[in-house]
């Protein structure tokens, strides 16, 4: 008689030990068994593929278990009883795209529907979907393409646009005002403060995006400007619409702004423009700085957006957003910031905006190493900014320079000697200055009376902390 | 603030040969063989110009790097380097986020300036005690350096 419990155990060992990917899926598309090489190749752990949830859609961009497991599942037709082979592609949590050819079975109870499906994946990778051959690349590039696509469009989401102030609210109605049209675009707003993603949540948001075609146009020397345009007009895909994406475009030479200026007048509904600047093009124009015809044919619709320290009720939102994409990118896990590490970042200025704040987020993630990232985590010049009291230059104020100079060298005593422990020998050394010319500042400014030295000398012998 | 950097990326060297030739003097050259390490380099400088060798085998890689520049670097800028036989990807990694594609180590006319004017544009974010003090100043417009 055969013992079937030790037939189903020798069964599940086998797949255990396989080096292929082996994973089972319940009629609800959860999986309910996978393999060791399972986890190794998607590089999510075998606990989060367990009871993990498929669906048969395009994957997102981030790098959750949850968006790896979105690749795995099968065409649904599956579940209605056929069995199907198919390349399954996925984008591991460390960016990774990998494609194996799997075979899908579905296991059936007498119902209808499928009980469950068994999916058992190649030992090895093979290209993806579409693409024959390593030599059949037009069919590499569509597939190429056609992922790319996939991936952007949901990154430059109208919703990946974070916040709860009225301007970044104002921007995402604006947006989707922006995507129905094939108005010109003219996004204005400081270096950082999100122009180039606000361009690209708009391309992605119409009803037919066709190609993108990003220029930089203070970048690109004036010839590769130039040539760049000419290309954008000329489709490679006959009929493909394009969007004509000119980040900074106050930058773009003469040269390319005449250029620019007769490709439009070709009156093509093909190629639609957005446009970013740091100014509106209309006060450049004013200022013989910028073609007045190319300045008002690039701003039918004009959507402004504000500097990061206008909408600081929303810097908290951004900087776990900035942090929890960190997550993703590395190996640490960090849940959020401490109060007073909140604090100390809304209190900076943030000259370069949502692209800096990131870039803060990014090196304190870095450095943290607890669960939170603390105020000790943050780059120099966000502590600084709130420990010394430095306010923004208030450029219209009139200064007395004496005072002023005698702030900054006080500020710069006074921190000599708390990292000294008060030792004004160490404190001198630490400036560069004699002793007795530290002591005469220290008394000149006001940090101690004078003749306390002797006094305190006089009661103890201050104590050798060398 | 540190130097201007650019990150090459290539099997043989022929291009950071040419590159040579055509960069600045001030701009440091750093060479790498693959993306991997030239993604550690680009850490360590987020500002960097990279120049990527675009081959037949590694389209799906670069197009991950340059997915992945927004958010990690949002200050560094891409410039693919191809065989002329690779133009059919230019609109590829151009909508990708690639600035500009070189077809030839010999063609490398607007490098020069285009490195200049990346460089020239880079806020400076990272600042020593003395940098941040002098950009607390009042009336930042009539500086004199």
């Amino acid at each position: 008689m055969v013992d079937v419990q030790s037939t189903a155990a020798e069964l599940a060992g086998l797949f255990d030990d396989s080096l292929a990917p082996v994973y089972v899926l319940d009629e609800d598309r959860r999986i309910i068994y996978c393999n060791a090489a399972c986890a190794r190749w998607t590089g999510v752990s075998l606990g989060e593929l367990l009871g993990a949830q498929c669906v048969f859609c395009s994957d997102a961009e981030d790098r959750s278990a949850a968006a790896v497991v979105l690749g795995m599942c099968p065409p649904p037709k599956v579940f209605s009883g056929q069995p199907h082979q198919a390349v399954v592609s996925i984008t591991r949590p460390d960016g990774r795209t990998v494609h194996r050819r799997g075979h899908f079975l579905p296991l059936s109870d007498g119902e209808d529907e499928s009980a469950a499906v068994v999916a058992v994946l190649e030992s090895s990778d093979c290209l993806p979907e579409g693409a024959a051959t390593a030599s059949d690349s037009s069919a590499q590039l569509h597939e190429q393409l056609r992922a790319l696509r996939r991936r952007m469009a949901g990154r430059y989401r109208v919703d990946s646009l974070l916040g709860h102030s009225p301007t970044i609210a104002r921007a995402r109605a604006q947006i989707e005002l922006a995507a129905a049209t094939t108005a010109q675009v003219l996004i204005v707003g400081p270096s950082g403060s999100g122009k180039d993603h606000v361009a690209k949540a708009i391309h992605y948001a119409q009803a037919e995006p066709g190609a993108l075609v990003p220029l930089a146009c203070a970048t690109l020397e004036a010839n590769l400007l130039r040539s760049a345009l000419r290309a954008a007009w000329s489709p490679t895909v006959p009929g493909e619409r394009a969007t004509l994406l000119l980040n900074d475009v106050e930058g773009m030479p003469p040269e390319a702004q005449l250029e620019l200026s007769e490709l439009l007048g070709r009156n093509t509904r093909r190629v639609r423009v957005i446009a970013t600047a740091a100014r509106p093009l209309g006060e450049l124009a004013a200022q013989d700085e910028y073609s007045t015809t190319l300045a008002y044919a690039l701003s039918t619709i004009a959507i402004e957006l504000a500097p990061l320290g206008e909408r600081l009720q929303d810097l908290p939102l951004l900087a776990q957003a900035f942090v929890e994409r960190a997550n993703v990118h590395g190996a640490k896990q960090i849940g959020g910031f401490t109060r007073q590490a909140l604090d100390h970042l809304s209190a900076y200025s943030w000259p370069g905006n949502v692209d800096e704040l990131a870039d803060v987020v990014r090196q304190a993630h870095g450095r943290a190493a607890g669960g939170e990232v603390t105020v000790q985590d943050l780059p120099k010049q966000i502590r600084w900014a709130a420990e010394s009291g430095v306010h923004p230059p208030r450029v219209d104020e009139s200064i007395v320079l004496e005072d002023f100079l005698a702030r900054v060298e006080k500020e710069l005593i006074a921190r000599a000697l708390r990292r000294a422990k008060n030792n004004k020998s160490k404190a001198a050394k630490l400036l560069g200055l004699t002793r007795p010319r530290l002591y005469r500042r220290i008394v000149q400014l006001g940090l101690e009376q004078p003749g306390s030295e002797k006094q305190s000398k006089g009661k103890q012998t201050e104590p050798n902390r060398g | 603030m540190s130097k201007p950097r650019v990150i090459i990326c290539e099997r043989s060297g022929i291009w950071a040969t040419m590159f040579g030739r055509h960069l600045p003097r001030d701009v440091q050259v750093l060479q790498t063989r693959g993306l991997d390490e030239c993604a550690s380099a680009l850490a360590a400088a987020p500002t960097a110009l990279v120049a990527v060798e675009l081959t037949h085998g590694n389209l799906a890689d670069v197009l991950d790097l340059l997915g992945e520049l927004p958010a990690r670097f949002p200050l560094a800028c891409v410039v693919i380097l191809g065989e002329r036989e690779l133009r059919v990807c230019e609109p590829l990694v151009r909508e990708a986020g690639a600035v500009a594609i070189f077809a030839s180590p010999r063609c490398l006319a607007g490098l020069r300036q285009t490195a200049t004017n990346h460089f020239a544009q880079l806020p400076a974010i990272h600042a020593d005690f003395a940098e941040s003090v002098w950009a607390t100043l009042p009336w930042r417009d009539a500086a004199t350096a």
